[in-house]
């Protein structure tokens, strides 16, 4: 199994968010995890990417045998994790191009690899800024800095296809896009789509998972997961809503 | 052209009787001043007392420099305050002594300097009197390299800029031993002459207080880079009265170091029309470190369509570290576009997460948005010499491939 958790309980000023949760992923897979507003479903993305501010009750995460809920967010990075962020943020005066080189300078030394040279690394990141239509200027410009809700979301996937992490989680990678970027977004989840790497797409709409067809769709409720299913299940909720696939789980 | 200065001991200014009257005027000023406190205005947040610790008081004494070595370039050393050594092509030297009296009674009117009691003590005491001439443009920056080592050490530069000439001056400071510069540069700007003037402190970590005036002529533009950094005392001061259509841009970083104070003052006038100023100063202050940032722009009457904006900002690094940011603007014209904003911040805890999640550790993340916060001052560092300094000092993007 790639990633590995168990009876996760996280609490947050006080109060339980995640409370028991279980969730398996194995390499190759791509799952979905869905839950209505404030179910936790963002609370569980930043637990494994180690932001601060959550307190880790009980439970454990692995990232094949790495305990995750141990090591720094840095470390975490280098072992594979990265986290498409909901919200980017944006930092002035740290241009794309820097961020890019410095965190994949970093990535490949713990990897045991030697730097990417300039050249190579310009040629991927113009050539990944195209296919995800960023404006030329990109690279030059401070990382988020001055971006639409959407060019943030797709900044978010040119990390993800330049740093090539081995587990990513996507927080809702599709709020704000319209259809096009949404297209887009998805092309670059399946392009990175390989057997020896997985993801976890959380998302309130099913509309991202017709272009990148999961295979399970979890949904979160009552701070663990109440009902698991193959792709149909996102059908079910947008058809139903979630309080119809919800009765009789056992949240 | 190498050129050995030869200033007499103790005596800056030639004893004419015209100045020997001037000057025993400006001691009995002095005799009635004392320094100032943190009642004044200007004083409130700065720590004097470095200055007049028994270890750095008295005059300077000789003190044993190593040999000046000759800079790329134009230069000239000071040592204990006095010019040692030059080598110049484009500016003219001349110290007091060699001044023709029109000159001399020129400069005296324009040396006046109230009751400020830093600016008499530097004219009462100074070691020596170097008078700096640009007739023409000058390709090569001329670097003015300060050295003290013992006591008070008070050297005083006059700089003119001929109309329509061009240059630059980088000053550098070092410090050897226990001491005080009490230092001023005063530049003469003429009409449509441009000069950049670069200000690098970061050699000096005993007590150094110095002062530019600057008389901007109508169309004149001055343009000042200054990289601060000490563990002991500085203080920094530029006093800029601009002229019709004339243009400052004062650019200027304070690298905290622990235990360090640095203390800059701003005071900026616009006595006629059609001039601007663009301020921008950046300050990273570390644990046990204090920087202060006092500006202030006078708009006066007459200083109609001024365009005037000051930035303030300063970075807490850590717990422990200090900072005090006041910008004013006081405009007496009606016809202006003026702002000022100040900032007072730690690095940002989602900035950093953003960093570090991305596999960057935390040291270099820090390092990243220390960078960024200071980008914008660095990317008005125009002057080789200053960017040199400056590399020494930090690590700074390169994004020359983009």
């Amino acid at each position: 199994m790639m990633l590995t958790i168990r009876n996760l309980t996280v609490a947050v000023e006080g109060r339980r968010i995640l409370d028991g949760l279980d969730l398996d992923i194995a390499a190759g897979e791509v799952h979905a995890l869905m839950g209505p507003n404030g179910a936790g479903k963002s609370t569980l993305a930043n637990v494994l990417a180690g932001r601060e501010g959550y307190e880790v009750l009980e439970g454990k995460a692995l990232l094949d045998d790495q305990d995750l809920l141990t090591m720094e967010p840095e470390a975490r990075a280098q072992a594979g994790l990265f986290l498409s962020f909901q919200h980017p943020v944006e930092i002035p005066g740290v241009s794309n191009l820097q961020f890019l080189r410095t965190a994949l300078d970093c990535l490949r030394k713990a990897r045991g690899e030697a730097p990417l040279d300039s050249a190579a690394l310009l040629r991927a990141a113009r050539e990944a800024a195209q296919v995800l239509g960023l404006p030329a200027d990109f690279l030059k410009r401070g990382v988020n800095e001055g971006f639409s809700g959407g060019e943030k979301k797709r900044n978010e996937i040119l990390q993800m296809l330049l740093l090539e992490p081995r587990f990513v989680i996507l927080d809702e990678p599709d709020s704000g896009l319209d259809v096009d970027a949404l297209k887009l977004v998805a092309a670059g989840v399946n392009r990175l789509r390989r057997p020896d790497r997985a993801f976890l797409i959380i998302t309130h709409y099913p509309r991202i998972l017709e272009y990148v067809r999961p295979d399970r769709v979890h949904v979160l409720h009552g701070g663990r997961i109440a009902r698991s299913g193959a792709a149909e299940l996102a059908h079910q909720i947008e058809a139903g809503g979630y309080a119809a696939v919800l009765e009789g789980s056992v949240a | 052209m190498n050129t050995a200065l030869a200033v007499c001991h103790r005596c800056g200014w030639a004893e004419d009787a015209a100045t020997r009257a001037w000057h025993e005027q400006l001691a009995e000023r002095l005799a009635s001043l004392t320094p100032p406190s943190r009642k004044d205005e200007f004083w409130r947040y700065s720590r004097l007392s470095a200055c007049f610790a028994p270890e750095r008081a008295g005059r300077g004494l000789d003190f044993p420099f190593p040999s000046p070595e000759p800079l790329a370039g134009e230069w000239i050393y000071f040592d204990q305050g006095r010019p040692v050594a030059a080598h110049t092509r484009a500016w003219r030297l001349r110290p007091w002594s060699e001044l023709d009296e029109a000159t001399r009674a020129r400069w005296r009117e324009r040396l006046e300097p109230g009751e400020d009691y830093f600016s008499v003590r530097n004219l009462v005491e100074a070691d020596a009197v170097l008078l700096l001439e640009l007739e023409e443009t000058a390709d090569a920056p001329l670097q003015i390299h300060y050295r003290h080592g013992a006591g008070w050490v008070q050297p005083l530069l006059l700089v003119e800029v001929a109309a329509g000439a061009r240059g630059a001056i980088v000053e550098t400071f070092a410090s050897f031993g226990p001491s005080t510069q009490n230092g001023a540069v005063n530049l003469w700007l003429g009409e449509g002459a441009e000069l950049t003037h670069g200000v690098f402190t970061a050699k000096a970590q005993e007590a150094l207080l110095h002062r530019v005036r600057a008389r901007l002529g109508a169309r004149a533009r001055l343009d000042v880079q200054s990289f601060a950094a000490t563990r002991g005392y500085q203080r920094l001061e530029w006093d800029v009265a601009l002229g019709e259509s004339a243009a400052l841009r004062l650019s200027g970083i304070t690298h905290g170091e622990p235990d360090g104070s640095t203390d800059v003052a701003l005071r900026i006038r616009h006595a006629a029309p059609g001039a601007a100023t663009d301020v921008r100063w950046r300050g990273l202050v570390p644990a046990e470190a204090h920087s202060a940032v006092i500006g202030r722009i006078l708009i006066e009457p007459a200083g109609q369509r001024t365009d005037a904006a000051m930035r303030l900002d300063h970075l807490l690094l850590a717990d422990g570290a200090a900072a005090d940011v006041k910008p004013e603007l006081e405009i007496y014209a009606d016809d202006v576009a003026c702002g000022h904003g100040a900032t007072l911040g730690r690095l940002d805890d989602e900035a950093l997460f953003y960093l570090c999640s991305r596999g960057i550790p935390e040291v270099e993340a820090r390092q990243l948005l220390i960078d960024a916060f200071l980008a914008p001052v660095l990317q008005r560092f125009t002057l080789a010499e200053v960017l040199r300094h400056v590399h020494s000092r930090l690590p700074l993007p390169d994004d020359a491939a983009a």
